[in-house]
C-alpha cells in the first residue's frame, strides 16, 4: 500500500500472537480472534445491556474454547463498544457543572440558535447537557491575541466549587474564551477545582478540544465531562474481569477516528469512543478488502436498523473533524461516514396519497420483522427479502428460530401491495427497490458529492444485511466490484483487530499562509509532535513501529468551513507550505468548482497524527470447504425461478461462482444477482463483478 | 416535450433524487461561501425549478426563503423567454420583481437538455452587503429602495460561460466587502451548475419524459397532501392581528398585521388585506416573503417530510391589495398616483379621428384626392390600431405601431391641405363658382379638420408620445423634456399633483392656435413644435382671410 504524503514510520519486530477483537453492540456481542496461525475464529453471543461486562466475557470465554485457547495466549485484546453512544442517545450523564467566562454561562443553552427540525414547531428543542445553574462564570479574560487582559479571579472559582460541592456535582468542564491560544487560566481553574474537589473528574476544553468556535467547544468538554465517571466505570469493571480471568494485557479501545487507544487513555476521553460503533465497521471493511489487493472502497455496512456508508482511498478512510451526537455538536476526529435509516428492520409504509417509505423507522431486534414472529407485523426490508426467496425459511438468521414466510406474505399483502395495487412479489421487489435508492443516494453524496467517481471503487457489503442488497446497490451507483468478507456480519470486530493505535492531536493556529515563518509552524507542529510522542510511548509494548504525518485545515480568507490537507513532515519549508497551499486549491476546485481570482488562503488548524502499528491482518488461506450439498430456491426476480444455493463453508479459495446465485452462511446470506459472478480469494473472500451485458 | 408519467415506485425514487440534488448544492454553496450570514445562520437557499419557473424541489435552510425563487424565476423567464442560451446565468433581487429583500442575491441557470431547456437550477444567499445607505444594507431606517443598494432587475451575469464583467465590476465598486459578495457569488454559481449536473445525469438515467413526469406526479401529490390538510380543517373563518412598535421611525403609528384565514374548497385563504398600508421605512414586505411565511406555516402543519414546491403553493391563495404592508409598490416620496390615473385612454383621439371622416364626407367630391372608401378604410385603421392595439398607451409603444399611427395621421393632414389647396384654386381662379354655402361649408370643415388634426399632431408628438409621458409619470427615470408648457406642470399650485394635461387640452390648444393664430395657455419650447403652430396657423389664416373675403362677396 503506497504511504500517504507525511508519514513516517519505525520498524520494530514483534512475534506473531492471537488477538482478539470483541465488538458489543445493542443486541450481540461480536467476537473475532485470530491466532497466532492465522486461523479466524468467528462467534455471536446476545449482548446483556444491564451488565455489559458480562456479555463481553461469555463472548471471550467463548471463542478462546472454540479455538482451544488458553486466557493467558492472548497477546493483544481490543475492544468496541456503545457504552459512550448509548449514554449520549438517552442521556444518561453524571451531573456535570461548567465553569466559563463571566457572561457567558448561557453559551450551551444560546448555541447555534439551530432548531434541530426546521417545521416542528411544537416539539421542545432539547436541553443543554448543563443546566443553567450549574454553569459557574468567573472573571478573567484572555484575549484574541492569547494575552491576558483581566486576571483570573480565583475566589470565583472557588465560590463555583462551592456551589458544587452543594450541587453534588460528579464531573466538572472547563471553557474560557481563547483558552487554544492561551491556556492559563483553564490549567490554574482546573488546579484550583482539583484542590477543592478532588474526587471530581475535570475536563478543560485546551486538552480535549483546542480549537476556536466556543460553543462547539463548550459543548464537546462538557460532553467528555459528562461521561467521564460512567465510560471510567466501565472500563474499571471490564478490566477488573479481564484481569481476574488471567489475560495479561491492556486492553485497547475503538475509538471514532478508526484507531484505537489504550484504555488509560478512553478513561481521560471518553467522548473519543461516541462514534466508534460505525468507525470499526468502516476500517474492518477497509482492512477486509486489502487482502484482496482493493485499496479504493465504499464500505456498505447495513445492519438491522442503519446502513453506514464509508470511502476509502487509498486504505485510508477520510476523517471529519466535526460531527453530532443526539443532537450534541462534537468537535473530534471521526471517520467520515453516513448513517442512513435503512437497514433489515426498517419497514416499509404506504401512506394514504400512495408514497411508499422504507425506514427511518426500524422494527429493531423486538419485535422485528414480521417473518421472526416475535409479534411483529410490520412489513420491513427482511419481510421484503423472505417474499422474495432471498432468504429462506430454513436459514436461521445469526442463529435465530427459523423465519415465517407466511406472516413476512402477510405483513407486506396488507402494508404494501394491497394499497399499491401489486402482486406481492411486485410489492417487495418495490420495498427493495426504495431502500437501494435511499442507499444509493448515500452512496453518491460519499462519493460523487466528494469530488469521487463510485467507478473508482469496490463496494465492501459488510454487516448481517450487506451482501443481500450489495449486487443491486453497485447496480444502481455504478460501482464495477463487491467485495464479500468470509465473515461480513462480524467485520467490526475484525476492524478492531486491523487498525492501529492512533492519537489524533491538533490546535487552532490561524495565519494568513502568506505571512507564515516556516519556523513558527515547526515550532508549533514541535509542541504537538512532542504530545503525541508521550501518547505513543505507552504503547510501546505493542507497537510494531511508530508513524507521524502532520496535516493542515485551510480555507479561503473569509470563508467558514476548512479543507484538510497534508502537510509533508517537519522541517517546515516555505516550499512544504506551498504544496499544502496547493493541495488545498486543488481540493476546493475538486469538491466546489471553482477557484477565486485571487488566491488569499490561510491556515486554520494545524494537526498532528501518530500512529502505533499493530500487527497486520494476517489471515491464514481458506484451502478446505465443508462439503455441503447445492440446493435450489425459488426465488422472484421479475419471475420466480429456481436459483442455486450452496452454504459459504464449502467455498475454498479458488473457487468461481456465477449468479443467480444464494450463498447462506452463519452471519449472513449473500445474493448474486444474474449477470454477476465472482471467484474466491485470499481469506474466502468473494469478488464479484458484474457482467458487461445482463 | 413528451411527458410520461412513472409508476408510484419510480416516482418515489425520481422524488428522492431531487430532493438530494437540491441538498447537494447546499453543501457546495455554505461550505464554500464567506459571508457569516451564509456560512453561520445558513441564510440561503437552492432549488431546481421546472421550465415554467414552478418550484419542483429545494434544499432546506431557511423557512423564511421558502417558495421566494419561483416568484423571481418567473419574472427572469418573464424577461428572458426566447433570448436564453446555454451557459447563461441570471442574477436578480428587485422586490418588485419577485424578489425578497436586496441583500438576497438570486442566481438561476438555465438546465439544457438536448438542446433546449428543460428546468432551473437556482440558489438564494442572504450576502452580508450589497451597497447602500448602511453597512449590511438592510436597516429599518431606509426610506426608499434606492437606500437599499444594489439592484439587478434579472440581468443576464454570465453570458454563454462568460462573466459579463462589466456586472463584476459594478458589485466590486458598490459593496462594502466585495471579496466577500464576489465569493458568494461564486459559491451560488457553483451550487448551480452542480445542480445543472445532477440534474442531466438524473435525466441521463431516467430519460427526459420519465423526469418530467416525475416532476409532474411530484408536484401533484404534494397539491394532494395540501389539499387533504385544508379538508380537514374546519371552515370556520379565523382572524388574529398584531402590531409593530412603530415603522422604525420614532414617534410614528403602530403598524397593523392583521390575518384572516379561511379554507375555500382544499385551498387556503390567506388575506391579509387587514394590515396597515405600506409604510415609509424598509420594513415593508415584498409579496415573495409573505407566500413564504405563510407556506413556512402550511408546511409545519404537512411536516417537514413532504417537500416544498409548488404543488402547495397551487393550494395556497393570498389576498394582499398593492400598496398594503405585504405587497408594497414602488414607494416615492411623492405619492405615486393609483396606476389608473396615469393611463390616458385613446377613445377621445378615436372620436375625434372619426369626426374627421364625417367631416370628410361633408367636403365636395372634387376637393377630395382619394376616393371617400380609402379614407374611411385608412381613418377606420386609425382608430383599430389607437383602441384595439393600444387601449391606454401606458407603455412605450413599440415604434413601427407609432410609426403607423403618424402615417395615417399624415394622410389625413394631406388629404385636408389638397381640399385646402382645390378651395384656394377655386377661389383664385373663379372658373368653377361655388355657393356661397357650399364655400362657407367646405371653409368650416377644412378649418375644423385642421384644428383637430393638429390636436392630434401635438398630443401624439409632445414627449414623445402619450405612451411615453404615461410611462414617465410611472417612472421619472424615464422623463424627458416637455415640448409644449402647460401651466399646471410649472405651478403645482394650480393642480393636484396627479394632473397631466390630456387629449382635450391639446385640440383646446390646436383651436386657439387657429382661432387667434397664436398661443393662449400654452408655450411652445421645442423647434417642432414652433414649426408645426406656424403651419396651423398659416392654414387658418389663408382660410380666414381669402374665404371670408370671398364669401362675403359672394353672400
Amino acid at each position: 500500500m503506497p504511504r500517504p504524503l507525511g508519514t513516517c514510520r519505525s520498524e520494530r519486530g514483534s512475534s506473531r500472537v492471537s488477538r482478539i477483537g470483541i465488538d458489543v453492540g445493542g443486541s450481540f456481542t461480536d467476537v473475532v480472534m485470530i491466532a497466532d496461525d492465522g486461523k479466524v475464529y468467528v462467534t455471536k453471543v446476545p449482548s446483556t445491556p444491564t451488565q455489559i461486562e458480562a456479555g463481553f466475557m461469555e463472548g471471550l470465554r467463548l471463542v478462546l474454547a472454540i479455538a482451544g485457547a488458553q486466557p493467558a495466549d492472548v497477546g493483544y485484546l481490543a475492544h468496541g463498544t456503545t457504552v459512550a453512544t448509548n449514554a449520549i442517545v438517552q442521556r444518561s450523564f453524571a451531573r456535570t457543572a461548567l465553569v466559563t467566562n463571566w457572561g457567558f454561562t448561557d453559551v450551551l443553552a444560546i448555541g447555534t440558535q439551530m432548531r434541530a427540525s426546521v417545521y416542528d414547531l411544537w416539539t421542545p428543542e432539547a436541553a443543554p447537557l448543563v443546566p443553567r445553574e450549574w454553569c459557574h462564570g468567573v472573571h478573567g479574560r484572555i484575549d484574541a491575541t492569547g494575552s491576558e487582559r483581566e486576571a483570573l479571579n480565583q475566589d470565583d472559582v472557588r465560590a463555583a466549587a462551592q456551589a458544587m460541592r452543594a450541587d453534588g456535582i460528579e464531573a466538572v468542564a472547563v471553557m474560557t474564551l481563547f483558552s487554544f491560544l492561551n491556556p492559563a487560566h483553564e490549567r490554574l481553574i482546573g488546579d484550583i477545582l482539583r484542590a477543592e474537589l478532588p474526587d471530581v473528574p475535570i475536563t478543560l476544553s485546551c486538552d480535549v478540544v483546542p480549537e476556536f468556535r466556543e460553543y462547539v467547544r463548550a459543548a464537546t468538554t462538557v460532553a467528555n465531562a459528562a461521561l467521564l465517571p460512567l465510560v471510567g466505570a466501565y472500563i474499571n469493571a471490564v478490566e477488573n474481569e479481564i484481569d481476574a480471568f488471567g489475560v495479561g494485557v491492556p486492553l485497547h479501545l475503538m475509538q471514532s477516528n478508526g484507531g484505537v487507544t489504550p484504555s488509560t487513555h478512553a478513561r481521560s476521553l471518553p467522548i473519543a469512543l461516541a462514534a466508534s460503533g460505525p468507525a470499526a465497521g468502516v476500517i474492518g471493511g477497509a482492512r477486509l478488502a486489502e487482502l484482496v489487493n482493493e485499496d479504493n472502497v465504499i464500505t456498505f455496512d447495513m445492519g438491522g436498523t442503519t446502513t453506514d456508508i464509508g470511502l476509502v482511498k487509498g486504505g485510508q478512510p477520510d476523517l471529519r473533524f466535526t460531527g453530532t451526537a443526539a443532537g450534541n455538536p462534537i468537535n473530534l476526529p471521526q471517520i467520515d461516514l453516513l448513517s442512513i435509516g435503512a437497514g433489515g428492520g426498517s419497514i416499509a409504509t404506504v401512506d394514504q396519497f400512495g408514497a411508499l417509505t422504507v425506514g427511518p423507522d426500524s422494527a429493531g431486534a423486538e419485535p422485528g420483522p414480521a417473518a421472526y414472529g416475535f409479534g411483529g407485523t410490520r412489513a420491513t426490508i427482511t419481510d421484503a427479502n423472505v417474499v422474495l426467496g432471498t432468504l429462506s425459511e430454513d436459514c436461521r438468521l445469526a442463529g435465530r428460530l427459523a423465519l415465517d414466510r407466511d406472516l413476512a406474505i402477510a405483513a407486506v399483502t396488507r402494508d404494501v401491495a394491497e394499497p399499491l395495487g401489486l402482486p406481492v412479489e411486485e410489492a417487495a421487489s418495490a420495498i427493495l427497490r426504495i431502500a437501494n435508492v435511499n442507499m444509493a443516494n448515500a452512496v453518491r453524496v460519499m462519493s460523487v458529492a466528494r469530488g469521487q467517481d463510485p467507478r473508482d471503487y469496490a463496494l465492501v457489503a459488510i454487516g448481517g444485511a450487506g451482501p443481500m442488497q450489495a449486487c443491486a446497490l453497485a447496480a444502481e451507483v455504478g460501482i464495477p466490484r463487491v467485495i464479500i468478507p468470509r465473515h461480513p456480519g462480524v467485520a467490526a470486530a475484525f476492524g478492531l483487530l486491523a487498525t492501529d493505535i492512533r492519537h489524533d492531536l491538533r490546535r487552532t493556529w490561524r495565519r494568513a499562509t502568506a505571512a507564515i515563518t516556516p519556523a513558527d509552524l515547526d515550532a508549533e507542529l514541535a509542541r504537538l509532535e512532542d504530545e503525541v510522542g508521550a501518547l505513543l510511548a505507552d504503547s510501546a509494548a505493542v507497537s510494531l513501529g511508530d508513524e507521524l504525518s502532520f496535516e493542515l485545515d485551510m480555507r479561503y480568507r473569509g470563508q467558514a468551513y476548512n479543507l484538510t490537507v497534508p502537510l509533508a513532515l517537519r522541517p517546515v519549508t516555505v516550499a512544504t507550505i506551498a504544496a499544502a497551499e496547493q493541495a488545498f486549491i486543488d481540493e476546493h476546485q475538486l469538491l466546489y468548482d471553482y477557484t477565486p481570482p485571487v488566491i488569499e488562503t490561510e491556515i486554520v488548524t494545524i494537526r498532528v497524527r501518530g500512529l502505533a502499528r499493530t500487527e497486520s491482518v494476517g489471515i491464514a488461506p481458506i484451502t478446505t470447504g465443508d462439503a455441503l450439498p447445492a440446493t435450489t430456491q425459488r426465488v422472484y426476480d421479475g419471475a420466480w425461478g429456481d436459483w442455486a444455493k450452496i452454504h459459504r463453508d464449502a467455498l475454498v479459495e479458488g473457487a468461481a461462482i456465477t449468479g443467480p446465485l444464494i450463498i447462506e452462511q452463519d452471519d449472513s446470506t449473500v445474493v448474486v444477482h444474474r449477470g454477476w459472478s465472482g471467484t474466491v480469494r485470499a481469506g474466502g473472500t468473494l469478488v464479484l463483478v458484474q457482467e458487461a451485458a445482463v | 416535450m413528451t411527458v410520461e408519467i412513472p409508476d408510484a415506485v419510480t416516482q418515489q425514487i425520481l422524488a428522492s433524487g431531487f430532493r438530494h440534488i437540491a441538498e447537494e448544492m447546499a453543501v457546495v454553496e455554505y461550505r464554500s461561501s464567506y459571508s457569516p450570514i451564509i456560512r453561520e445562520m445558513l441564510d440561503f437557499n437552492c432549488g431546481i425549478f421546472g421550465v415554467d419557473g414552478r418550484a419542483i424541489a429545494n434544499s432546506e435552510q431557511i423557512p423564511a426563503l421558502l417558495g421566494v425563487m419561483q416568484f423571481a424565476l418567473e419574472a427572469v423567464i418573464a424577461k428572458w423567454d426566447g433570448r436564453i442560451e446555454l451557459g447563461d446565468a441570471f442574477i436578480t433581487n428587485h422586490p418588485y420583481m419577485g424578489g425578497s429583500h436586496t441583500p438576497d442575491l438570486q442566481v438561476f441557470i438555465p438546465i439544457f437538455y438536448a438542446g433546449a431547456v428543460v428546468a432551473w437550477a437556482g440558489s438564494i444567499a442572504h450576502h452580508i452587503d450589497i451597497g447602500g445607505r448602511f453597512p449590511g444594507t438592510e436597516c429599518a431606517l431606509t426610506t426608499e429602495l434606492f437606500q437599499e443598494g444594489l439592484i439587478f432587475p434579472a440581468v443576464r451575469f454570465v453570458e454563454q460561460g462568460r462573466r459579463v464583467e462589466a456586472i463584476y465590476d459594478m458589485v466590486r465598486a458598490n459593496v462594502r466587502d466585495p471579496a466577500a459578495t464576489l465569493g458568494d457569488l461564486d459559491a451560488q454559481l457553483a451550487a448551480c451548475k452542480r445542480g445543472n449536473q445532477r440534474v442531466g445525469e438524473l435525466i441521463e438515467r431516467y430519460g427526459l419524459p420519465l423526469v418530467l413526469g416525475g416532476i409532474e406526479a411530484l408536484i401533484d401529490e404534494t397539491a394532494r397532501r395540501t389539499e387533504a390538510l385544508f379538508r380537514s380543517w374546519p371552515d370556520t373563518p379565523v382572524e388574529a392581528e398584531g402590531f409593530l412598535d412603530d415603522t422604525g421611525f420614532e414617534g410614528t403609528d403602530p403598524v397593523r398585521v392583521h390575518v384572516r384565514l379561511s379554507v375555500d374548497d382544499g385551498t387556503l385563504v390567506v388575506d391579509l388585506s387587514g394590515s396597515s398600508a405600506q409604510i415609509l421605512s424598509g420594513m415593508n414586505v415584498p409579496i415573495a416573503n409573505a407566500y413564504a411565511a405563510a407556506y413556512f406555516v402550511v408546511r409545519a402543519f404537512l411536516g417537514g417530510s413532504v417537500p416544498h414546491n409548488a404543488g402547495l403553493a397551487s393550494r395556497v391563495r393570498m389576498i394582499i391589495p398593492e400598496g398594503n404592508l405585504f405587497n408594497p409598490v414602488v414607494f416615492r416620496l411623492f405619492p405615486r398616483p393609483p396606476a389608473a390615473a396615469t393611463r390616458e385612454s385613446t377613445l377621445p383621439a378615436a372620436a375625434l379621428v372619426l369626426l374627421t371622416v364625417v367631416l370628410f364626407e361633408l367636403l365636395p367630391a372634387h376637393f377630395k384626392p382619394i376616393p371617400s372608401i380609402f379614407v374611411i378604410s385608412i381613418n377606420v385603421l386609425l382608430v383599430v390600431l389607437l383602441v384595439v392595439l393600444v387601449p391606454h398607451r401606458h407603455r412605450l409603444v413599440e415604434r413601427w405601431q407609432r410609426s403607423l399611427v403618424m402615417v395615417v395621421m399624415a394622410t389625413i393632414s394631406i388629404s385636408n391641405v389638397f381640399a385646402l389647396g382645390q378651395l384656394l384654386q377655386v377661389l383664385l381662379t373663379k372658373n368653377e363658382p361655388l355657393t356661397g354655402r357650399e364655400l362657407i361649408l367646405s371653409a368650416a370643415v377644412i378649418w375644423l379638420t385642421n384644428v383637430i388634426v393638429f390636436g392630434l399632431w401635438y398630443w401624439e408628438l409632445d414627449g414623445g408620445g402619450p405612451g411615453a409621458r404615461a410611462a414617465a409619470r410611472d417612472d421619472p427615470t424615464l422623463k424627458r423634456y416637455p415640448d409644449f408648457q402647460y401651466p399646471q406642470l410649472e405651478n403645482p399650485g394650480l393642480a393636484p399633483p396627479t394632473w397631466f394635461p390630456h387629449l382635450l387640452d391639446y385640440v383646446y390648444f390646436s383651436f386657439t392656435n387657429g382661432a387667434a393664430f397664436s398661443a393662449a395657455d400654452v408655450m411652445p419650447l421645442s423647434h417642432w413644435a414652433k414649426l408645426l403652430m406656424m403651419v396651423q396657423a398659416g392654414v387658418s389664416l389663408l382660410l380666414i382671410v381669402l374665404v371670408t373675403a370671398r364669401a362675403v362677396s359672394v353672400l
